[in-house]
């Protein structure tokens, strides 16, 4: 049986939207199914693996940063990277440079690679099927 | 008229689990620590946010596990508790099948109709 790619292509930046979520856990399971996942992160999404986001305190839920445990979208990024690699599976994530031109946010998790429209139809080309997130 | 505030939430479960809660319960929360007069209203698919079973436990991306999850029905139940009225529409919680008895106790429900009469209590009234 061939091996089943799946490539998904995100737009909403982080802490905007629940797909962003629904995302992730659509990416994780694929992966723990045994899958081969690419990630075309667009726009707003490329900021997902900004390594520069960090954890915070939380007031109003009295809470320190430790007892807030605040996840951050770089570290879900991280996680999954791990996951693949435990799972003999290969995920290949992408941001649109450009994207990251614009934001500034060129900093990646250890992983993420810089790309273009290019990367996304050449994902398209070798993926058993291709999910597109879009935002609103 | 004092700067009474009326926050109208329409938007549910936005990025609630990114963040642990919604980003304006707990602006709410943050305003009326700092003194703010302020009520909320819940409407559309923000009235589900006073159902008392929901639950949001269990979110793992890898080995990351959620330890605080979101409990948007324990943060509204928590602005009731400083003082903040909480209102929902009642035409929205009909429509969506929520019956009265699964929602937090304290609510306000209001109709459609009765909108103007509970707008005009407020200086500002600021939509999400």
């Amino acid at each position: 049986m061939p091996r089943i790619v799946l490539t998904l292509v995100l737009n909403d930046p982080p802490y905007e939207s629940a797909r962003t979520s629904t995302a992730f856990r659509i990416v994780d399971a694929a992966i723990r199914r045994g899958h081969d996942v690419n990630v075309f992160a667009y726009e707003g999404a490329v900021s997902l693996a900004f390594a520069r986001q960090s954890p915070h305190a939380n007031a109003v839920h009295g809470r320190d940063v430790d007892g807030e445990d605040h996840p951050t979208t770089s570290n879900w990024v991280r996680e999954l990277f791990e996951l693949a690699r435990e799972q003999s599976t290969k995920l290949d994530w992408v941001n649109c440079g450009l994207c990251t031109d614009e934001r500034g946010t060129d900093e990646a998790v250890l992983g993420v690679r810089r790309g273009s429209p290019a990367d996304l139809w050449s994902f398209v080309n070798a993926s058993t099927n291709t999910l597109v997130i879009p935002t609103r | 008229m004092p700067h009474r505030m009326l926050q109208i939430l329409t938007t549910a479960y936005r990025a609630t689990l990114e963040e642990q809660d919604d980003p304006v319960l707990w602006l709410t929360h943050s305003l009326r620590n700092n003194g703010a007069d302020v009520d909320v209203l819940l409407r559309s698919s923000a009235v589900n946010y006073i159902v008392r079973s929901q639950q949001a436990s269990g979110l793992r991306i890898g080995d990351w596990l959620q330890s605080q999850p979101p409990d948007l029905a324990f943060e509204v139940g928590a602005l009731m508790s400083k003082d903040c009225r909480v209102f929902a529409l009642a035409d929205d919680l009909a429509v969506r099948g929520i019956r009265r008895d699964e929602v937090l106790p304290g609510v306000g429900f209001v109709a459609k109709a009765e909108l103007p009469a509970l707008l005009r209590n407020y200086k500002h009234i600021w939509q999400w």
